[in-house]
């Protein structure tokens, strides 16, 4: 795990299919289509491609890394970085997803969230929550 | 603005003394002799976390008391909780996608 990924969100989803045709759902764009946005996605590192996000645009993005089966990133407009694995799990897999670098506008905020460890949002926000709930 | 927020949550410093001012108001004084730390270094991360809106000082006789701001926080929270959302929901959309077709 490196210090990138502590900035980012992070989620895990166990899906009861193999990893093959998870890997298939994210790579090939009449399938991704499907399930989330029209873009001319490949499974090639350095490929460009275009993703039609809707009303928030047409976003351009580069693929970063590629492992079949198991793992494609890409760049994600100008700040962001989607990373996605693949890992089995019985007779499904897991898959994580690392949407990375928070900074929407500002080439500051690129590092806003680094070196937040995990865990301090779920021990804070609870405890400001509580707060907030008092005011 | 929930980018302000980040910037000000980016430093390990200003964090804990967030999280010292979750259990009540304190006096930079009192804030620095809890993390070990200089009091002109403290007073620099008060005012960067006041600029940001997420603590705000207020007099007391000759002391100021700084006081958590959640509502920032929170909303840099709700920011991020809106992306976990969103993407749960393509996870599903994928993981359903997977139900109906046959792939080879």
């Amino acid at each position: 795990m490196n210090e990138t990924e502590t900035t980012a969100i992070r989620i895990d989803q166990y899906i009861d299919h193999p990893p093959h045709k998870v890997w298939r759902a994210l790579t090939e764009p009449k399938l991704m289509k499907r399930w989330w946005v029209d873009g001319n996605i490949a499974a090639t590192a350095g490929h460009r491609f275009e993703l039609d996000m809707l009303s928030w645009g047409i976003i351009p993005c580069t693929v970063l890394e590629v492992e079949e089966d198991r793992l494609i990133s890409y760049s994600f407009g100008e700040h962001w970085t989607i990373s996605w694995r693949i890992e089995p799990e019985g007779a499904g897999c897991r898959l994580y997803l690392v949407h990375s670098g928070f900074d929407l506008s500002r080439p500051g905020d690129r590092n806003a969230l680094e070196g937040m460890e995990p865990g301090w949002r779920e021990k804070i926000m609870p405890a400001l929550a509580r707060v907030a709930g008092e005011i | 603005m929930a980018t302000d927020t980040f910037t000000a949550l980016a430093n390990p410093v200003r964090r804990q003394l967030l999280e010292l001012l979750v259990d009540g108001p304190r006096t930079a004084g009192d804030l620095a002799r809890q993390i070990d730390l200089s009091r002109p270094a403290v007073s620099e991360h008060l005012q960067v976390l006041r600029n940001a809106e997420v603590v705000r000082g207020e007099p007391s006789g000759r002391e100021r008391y700084y006081h958590l701001n959640p509502a920032p926080l929170l909303e840099a929270n709700a920011w991020l909780q809106q992306f976990e959302r969103y993407w749960r929901e393509r996870i599903d959309a994928l993981s359903k996608l997977l139900d109906e077709e046959d792939l080879p």
